[in-house]
């Protein structure tokens, strides 16, 4: 879950507990560490980046 | 190819991975891989292009004034002595061959001598006759990656001046790292 709250902060979950995919040619950022949860995929398609910073 | 990384279960890289800052990637299981595991770790050859003088009953570092290879600058070409960069383990490999008739009877030894202080001898023989000796070493020695360094020295007693060969393919000095810490 992303949340962006009035005074400029974006906060994201540290455990990602639901599959996901990043479609083709798109880029993607989150806040870490995070930690991909037991069962769960995180797909990256082609020519994406997800960048974990 | 795309990527997929999973939790808890095999993720596969559609591309290649780098890594950047000073952190260190913990895998918690073998890694297995396919091609070539590239690295920076040191190794050297070192040879001679000139005779060291063994005085008798002297122990005196051989000299080694080229490298084949050096793959991190870590060997000192006019100190003769190997200060490798990365902590860790670390064969190292020495043959001297001695470019005269030794007495017979004289003993030969040779050594690695770590920090000036600290001897790690290899073949200790004694000789007969006119034999050309070439005392060898092989063994596993704990750097920490700054200021330990490493030597070869030869002691001869044949109560009379020997040399070593300027020959680099007869005397040479080697070592790499088994396993960084």
């Amino acid at each position: 879950m992303i949340t962006i709250n009035g005074i400029g902060f974006v906060e994201n979950s540290i455990t990602l507990d639901t599959d996901y995919t990043l479609a083709d040619n798109r880029n993607a950022m989150t806040a870490g560490p995070v930690t991909v949860a037991d069962g769960i995929t995180i797909t990256i398609g082609d020519g994406s980046t997800w960048s974990v910073v | 190819m795309t990527t997929q990384i999973k939790g808890n279960d095999t993720s596969t890289f559609g591309g290649a991975i780098t890594t950047s800052g000073s952190s260190t990637s913990t895998f918690g299981s073998d890694i297995d891989v396919t091609g070539n595991v590239v690295t920076d770790a040191p190794a050297f050859h070192a040879y001679t292009s000139t005779t060291t003088t063994l005085n008798a009953g002297v122990a005196t570092k051989a000299i080694f004034n080229n490298v084949e290879f050096d793959t991190t600058s870590d060997f000192d070409t006019s100190l003769y002595r190997f200060t490798p960069s990365v902590a860790g383990y670390y064969q190292f490999n020495s043959s001297t061959y001695i470019s005269s008739g030794v007495a017979d009877g004289s003993q030969i030894s040779i050594r690695v001598k770590k920090n000036g202080t600290t001897d790690y001898y290899g073949s200790i023989f004694n000789t007969s006759g006119t034999d050309y000796p070439a005392p060898t070493i092989s063994i596993l020695l704990y750097a920490n990656g700054s200021t330990d360094y490493f030597e070869i020295y030869v002691r001869q007693g044949s109560g009379a001046s020997e040399t070593i060969t300027s020959t680099g393919a007869l005397s040479w000095f080697t070592g790499h790292l088994v396993r960084a810490v």
